[in-house]
């Protein structure tokens, strides 16, 4: 089969070479197409449903929102679990789905309970689906902000309302239109309101109460169609206008009459542009602002929509108004683009290096750069390859690739081909002629094929266990895992068709058949001791096993970390305040940070999002601001060699300085990330479910406390719930009731006062704003005031008292039938819940703890035992178990069973290629002995295990069995020519010293820039180059020595005669059994 | 290469079993220096909770933040020393204002007969004695002048010119509006507060004119439908600002106390529903959970927990009790 591949590659030569460039140019398109992203995906499946309700508590948006959402959606088909959090003003409910769910069905089938379960829902409930996007979306924040000292066109200061206004009416409009982005959200700044304030005592006076105002405006606002006439032969459309067009318009509504007169709106309220009650704010630089976060549509090319944003943005830009401008903060091309040059930088610099190597070695500059054109070639056919299976470009899937390890097969065969072809001249004391060029040619690549072949392969099971890895680890890891082996898929198709095809064609005239200098003194050094390592196999063949224990202890010594973070360049810090923080202090306490993050020279500008946005994509409360700390470029820092991690240790020092606020520091992406995915992020969760929230805290008490006791917790936390200030008014019934009052009508004139009461809008072009009936401000914030609010009393039928006075005295009755709200209601304040989470249509509370020192299984066994026998729980009431640790169990039990077989597979490949066991555990043990090299590295190196640096290890088994095996193979070739053991393998070993060296080479200097790299994708990089390194060179030291002592020792002179002859022994008895049938 | 590799002999096999020996020894001590090195264990990213201030669930515990000079300068604290003060506190009130009853005198003619002439209207200022109408009498058929019993204003003109005016009907209302009464309601919240001669400022809601004047009546019987009563106090008029039928607040000085220990109200922070004030002390900034006696809109008094003279935060004081509480913020979802 290869012998046929190869023979046809170098036959119709040019064929292949056009096909392969065809190929090359397909994967150009394709690399168009691609989308690129910094870091991987690893949102999961999930829509977001947010119900914004004005004013209600957490309990009530719970019991009126939350709960009737979330029975709706039980039953929905590739449900994963529902999860839902109510908070002041607004639920938000994430319906998860399991992975591989098409996102666009998930939302019809949402979409369609939504529908149903509208009804139930209290009236003027919004309620949405949140964007379609990922935790990649927001690629590109801007603010629009006013020049210093700029007026408006109509005279005046701008005011945070103005900006909000300018953002909401031009450019989100124009910004929604472009292609790519699915929402364009806002924060920061007022929605301007206009306000009817009126003045108590004067609605009072006039017997007007605050409903009677909502509604007059409610009612003398519309316009109204009244269809057509017919007039001479014309026809006339009727309408009577009637909406108001201006505060005045509002000023002169009428609201009732007083003895003929008639009561305005004008005569009992002000009505002022206002301010709405909002729910978040945004910060730059210590200044309030308008932000505006553009989000992607999921699978879009983050980096043209971000370029379409930029564009869109600067034509808008010239649609404001003189004075007002936009501010780019954050553009997610930044990112991108250094994720590009990374990667380009791994493509060049190993190309580079891999032509500079063989150079050196080869002595041959066409051979060469013939083995470098499978870099890209192979690159181009994995990004077809990623195309089609829906992977996206970014320093996970692209940066973790050697080209170094993916070139190896073709290294091999073209310094093979080069040996023959050189040896062939040598022999014939001529140039070749054309057929012999390509016999030769043929030959090389065929000696070495199939070892190469089935070398690449082993490269690629052993990245099988990785495509079982699942959640978070999977959706980062399987894209790289699957990149690299349609690199490498790619890389052997090229190895066997256009290497064999090129060679015939390029590597005409004279092949130099003398070594040069380089490959002469490492055999010169190579020799003496191969003969050392062979003679004294026992002691080499010990005191590599002493190595590799020593290894693998020291392994258990280093520390781990499950995921690397992927730098993004820039820092994101979470302020959490207590809660109960005012967003007016948060705010403040907001812009002090950003004042003094100013002065720390690394840093370019800071912004925040402060509360909930316009869009509740993440409902945070007014207590915790998600802060960006934009960095200047590296070239501008007065210390360019700073590392990050130095950099955040300071950003955390001098946040430290401003009292009030808890930080935890990440990055954009990766904070939106824990947003997204949420659940429990610590080992372990301890969910407790039920009904009372008391209750669920006690218990959930209980249990931490619990926990704490069993060895090795750590950072044990019960979910903040409870503590969220709140004024209680609670109306008096009996006091109502012998007033005639109902319990609604007095409930509603407490919400208009104090919330506001919505009485309509007004329209200005396409603009409209609310307008809103409230309280004024020292009015409705003044608790002494709002005890004294009057309420109107109903009229009763009551006796007639008789009126003793004289006529003139004004009836104390005419100061109106009014109580104060105080009277009738008990005000008080009280803690209350913060926030109400309920996990599949239950309420819970999260216990989460860390384990520290101990394994996790056995931490959980007891943690249940513990808490089984000792918190009783009440009927109704129940725990759930969640957290890390049952991603990290059932991933260690897949691993369990996919390590073992990836294992017999590589065994299985390296037995059908050597055809004997003894070869095949021979060239197996190559894996242990490379793993040592990785260990020291990272122990050096002082780096954690990672799963990056497991993935080095990975690549690393395989470039070793690589390796081995082609040392083998050719030793078997040597002995099967008829030459004894020992100078086989000492030929042998000689021969294919050149090869492995090359490979060793340029598989380890291709990792060289990543692992010294500071730059994006660097975390990743780093173990991962550390361990190639270390293991390559380790490696290759014991391929070469302790491969043949191994040989040597298992083998006797004769014995693969014996194997072999055994075979066809075997051969031939099948034979003849089947020829006696 | 024709060589044979040579066979070890039996001093070589000797030396290597030494090596091998030599090479399993220090293989074992370094696998023993290596069992006895500490893991290293990865900084955990996610907030390790190590920051100070009291965690706010403990109730006996003290509450005490420690704030270093870089993070005091932030804290743009303001510090005040609580002291004795004058709490005045106010009680607001709305009334309507109404004529004076004392001062209001109704004429009426002496004889029923026809009215001939009425000489003033209605909000014409009349002087005592000044006539006011003439009447024809019935009983005597002579005109006869019916006087001003008082000087004021008319307020109330009843009769037509030719009509029949009886003897037990008002021509016209006469009041004296250089004082008037201002009647307040007052809820039952308030009674305890309300007494006789406290002193109330009356504002007329539409200018801003303010008149003292002190509580002179509070009426014994209260308003069964508003379930109020009512207070009155005698508004000095002279210069004719109050019209009565308007509506006016009033302001009623229901206490003027000197407190030995006061401080501003934005001193007070609620820790688990208690009121605490932070006072600087040696250490640090302690939280101490007080009884609040009068307040008036500034200042209050405080009964216990302060003494007189210790330093106590009045601006900012919301950065002490973030700095309390921030232990338990968190955002999980």
């Amino acid at each position: 089969m290869i012998h046929r591949i190869v023979t046809f590659s170098v036959l119709q030569r040019w064929l292949v070479l056009f096909i392969s460039l065809g190929i090359g140019a397909f994967g150009v398109y394709n690399f168009l197409r691609l989308p690129i992203d910094a870091v991987p995906d690893i949102t999961n499946v999930q829509v977001q449903i947010n119900a914004v309700a004005p004013g209600y508590s957490p309990l009530e948006a719970e019991q009126r929102i939350a709960f009737p959402i979330e029975t709706e959606l039980g039953g929905l088909p590739r449900l994963s679990y529902t999860r839902s959090l109510s908070r002041y003003g607004l639920t938000q409910v994430t319906v998860v789905f399991e992975d591989g769910t098409d996102i666009y069905w998930a939302r019809t089938l949402v979409n369609e309970r939504l529908q149903q379960v509208k009804d139930e829902l209290p009236q003027g409930i919004e309620v949405a689906m949140g964007p379609i996007a990922t935790g990649l979306g927001e690629i590109y924040l801007y603010t629009v902000e006013a020049k210093e000292g700029a007026k408006r066109p109509e005279g005046g200061d701008y005011t945070p309302v103005d900006l909000r206004v300018l953002h909401d009416w031009v450019v989100k409009p124009q910004l929604r239109t472009v292609p790519g982005v699915v929402e364009v959200n806002s924060i920061g700044g007022f929605d301007r309101q206009l306000h009817v304030v009126p003045d108590p005592e004067r609605l009072t006076a006039y017997n007007i109460t605050l409903h009677h105002l909502v509604e007059a405006i409610a009612k003398n606002n519309a316009n109204v169609g009244a269809g057509y006439i017919e007039r001479n032969g014309e026809q006339y459309l009727v309408r009577t206008p009637g909406q108001v067009l201006s505060v005045d318009d509002i000023l002169s509504i009428p609201v009732g009459s007083h003895s003929g007169t008639p009561v305005r709106i004008g005569d009992v309220a002000r009505v002022e542009i206002g301010k709405e009650l909002r729910t978040g704010a945004a910060t730059h630089d210590g200044k309030e602002v308008v932000l505006g976060t553009a989000v992607m549509l999921i699978g879009e090319n983050s980096r043209t929509v971000s370029a379409r944003v930029a564009d869109k943005l600067k034509q808008i830009e010239k649609s404001l108004p003189d004075g007002a401008y936009i501010r780019t903060v954050y553009d997610r091309t930044n990112l991108v683009n250094a994720t590009i040059t990374t990667v380009r930088n791994n493509l060049i610099e190993g190309a580079l290096l891999v032509i500079a190597i063989l150079f050196l070695l080869l002595g041959n500059i066409r051979a060469a750069l013939l083995t470098a054109l499978v870099i890209p070639l192979s690159m181009l056919i994995a990004v077809t390859g990623m195309v089609e299976a829906r992977i996206s470009a970014n320093l996970m899937s692209l940066g973790a690739i050697d080209f170094g390890i993916i070139v190896d097969g073709a290294v091999i065969i073209v310094e093979n081909c080069l040996r023959l072809l050189a040896e062939r001249q040598h022999a014939l004391g001529r140039q070749l002629t054309r057929r012999e060029r390509f016999a030769t040619v043929i030959q090389a690549t065929k000696e070495v094929a199939t070892p190469s072949v089935f070398g690449s392969f082993i490269i690629m099971v052993v990245y099988l266990p990785i495509l079982t890895l699942t959640g978070v680890e999977g959706k980062m890891f399987i894209p790289m895992a699957l990149t690299v082996v349609m690199a490498l898929l790619g890389a052997m198709f090229l190895s066997l068709t256009f290497v064999p095809a090129s060679i015939a064609i390029f590597i005409t005239g004279k092949v130099s058949e003398k070594e040069n200098f380089l490959v002469r003194s490492a055999k010169a050094v190579y020799e003496p001791c191969l003969r050392f390592a062979v003679a004294q196999r026992a002691f080499i063949v010990t005191a590599a096993m002493v190595l590799v224990v020593l290894c693998g202890l020291w392994a258990t010594k280093l520390g781990t970390e499950f995921i690397p973070s992927l730098d993004e360049g820039d820092i994101a810090v979470q302020a959490l305040r207590v809660p109960g923080t005012s967003l007016t202090e948060s705010v403040r306490m907001q812009q002090q940070i950003e004042e003094r993050l100013r002065t720390v020279p690394e840093v370019k500008e800071s912004f925040a999002r402060i509360g909930t946005a316009e869009i509740a994509t993440d409902a945070m409360p007014p207590n915790i601001a998600d802060a960006y700390i934009m960095l200047k470029p590296r070239d501008q820092w007065p210390d360019q060699r700073k590392s990050k991690a130095k950099l955040v240790e300071e950003i955390q020092e001098v946040l430290e300085e401003i009292p009030g606020s808890n930080y935890e520091l990440s990055q954009p992406i990766q904070l939106r990330f824990n947003e997204l995915i949420a659940g429990v992020r610590a080992d372990i969760g301890v969910k407790v479910f039920g009904d009372d929230l008391d209750r669920l805290v006690e218990i959930a008490n209980r249990v931490s406390v619990v926990l704490q006791r069993v060895p090795g917790a750590a950072d044990v936390r019960v979910e903040q719930v409870t503590g969220l200030p709140v004024l209680s008014i609670r109306p008096d019934r009996a006091k109502l009731a012998r007033l005639g009052l109902n319990l609604q009508s007095v409930q509603e004139l407490i919400e208009t006062a104090i919330g506001g009461r919505v009485a309509g809008a007004l329209y200005e072009g396409d603009r409209r704003f609310k307008i809103l009936v409230r309280l004024p401000e020292d009015r409705r914030a003044d608790i002494e005031s709002l005890k004294r609010l009057p309420i109107a009393i109903p009229e009763q039928q009551a006796e007639k008292v008789v009126e003793a006075r004289p006529a003139y005295y004004i009836p104390e009755s005419k100061l109106g039938r009014f109580i104060a709200l105080g009277e009738i209601a008990e005000i008080s304040f009280a803690p209350g819940p913060n926030q109400v989470s309920r996990e599949n249509g239950k309420r819970r509370v999260v216990v989460s703890a860390n384990v520290r020192g101990r394994d996790l299984g056995s931490f959980v066994q007891e943690a249940q035992a513990a808490i089984g026998q000792q918190v009783q729980m009440p009927a109704g009431y129940w725990l759930g178990w969640g957290g890390q640790f049952e991603q990290l169990i059932s991933a260690s039990k897949r691993l369990a069973i996919v390590v073992p077989v990836a294992l017999a597979l590589i065994a299985l490949l390296l037995f059908t290629s050597l055809g004997s066991m003894k070869d095949a555990a021979i060239v197996f043990t190559g894996v242990p002995l490379a793993l040592t090299g990785g260990v020291a590295a990272l122990a050096l190196r002082d780096i954690p295990m990672s799963i990056s640096a497991g993935v080095g290890f990975i690549a690393l088994s395989g470039v070793a069995v690589l390796n081995g095996l082609v040392i083998i193979a050719f030793i078997k070739n040597l002995r099967r020519e008829g030459i004894p053991l020992d100078q086989a393998i000492h030929d042998g070993a000689m021969k294919r010293l050149r090869p492995v060296l090359m490979t060793a080479l340029v598989a380890s200097l291709g990792f060289v820039p990543m692992a010294i790299a500071v730059g994006a994708g660097a975390e990743v990089q780093r173990p991962l180059a550390t361990v190639v390194i270390g293991g390559i060179v380790s490696s290759t030291l014991l391929t070469l020595l302790v491969l043949p002592a191994l040989y040597r020792m298992f083998h006797r002179e004769g014995d693969l005669a014996m194997e072999e002859d055994l075979n066809l022994d075997e051969v031939e008895t099948i034979d003849a059994r089947s020829s006696a049938h | 290469m024709s060589e044979q590799p040579s066979k070890p002999s039996y001093a070589g096999k000797f030396l290597s079993g030494i090596a091998i020996i030599a090479v399993l020894t220090v293989g074992g001590l370094a696998g023993a220096y290596i069992m006895s090195v500490e893991k290293v264990v990865p900084k955990s990213g996610h907030g390790g909770g190590g920051h100070g201030g009291d965690d706010g669930h403990g109730h006996e515990e003290k509450i005490l933040v420690k704030l270093n000079a870089t993070q005091l300068k932030n804290a743009n604290l303001t510090i005040e020393r609580a002291s004795q003060t004058t709490i005045r506190e106010v009680l607001p009130l709305n009334g309507i204002i109404q004529p004076n009853e004392e001062r209001v005198v109704a004429v009426l003619p002496r004889f029923g007969g026809i009215v001939r002439s009425l000489s003033k209207r209605i909000g014409e200022t009349v002087k005592q004695g000044e006539v006011v109408a003439r009447i024809e009498s019935n009983e005597s058929l002579t005109q006869y002048d019916v006087v001003a019993p008082i000087g004021g204003t008319v307020i109330e003109r009843k009769s037509t010119l030719g009509e029949y005016a009886d003897k037990d009907r008002r021509l016209m209302v006469i009041a004296d509006l250089s004082t008037l009464w201002g009647d307040f309601r007052v809820y039952q919240q308030d009674f305890p507060k309300l007494q006789l001669g406290q002193k109330i400022t009356i504002r007329q809601s539409q200018n801003g004119t303010a008149k003292t004047s002190e509580i002179s009546y509070i009426s014994p019987i209260g308003q069964t439908d508003t379930q109020s009563m009512l207070a009155r106090a005698v508004i000095d008029n002279s210069e004719g600002v109050f019209r009565p039928g308007l509506y006016v607040t009033g302001r009623v000085q229901v206490s003027e106390q000197s407190v030995p220990v006061a401080i501003k109200q934005s001193a007070i922070q609620y820790i688990n529903s208690k009121p605490v004030v932070f006072v600087e002390g040696k250490e640090g900034f302690e939280g101490r959970e007080v009884e609040v006696g009068f307040k008036d809109d500034e200042m209050m008094e405080i009964l216990f927990g302060v003494v007189a003279g210790e330093k106590v935060v009045t601006g900012n004081s919301f950065v002490l009790r973030a700095e309390v509480g921030k232990g338990e913020a968190t955002h999980e979802h």
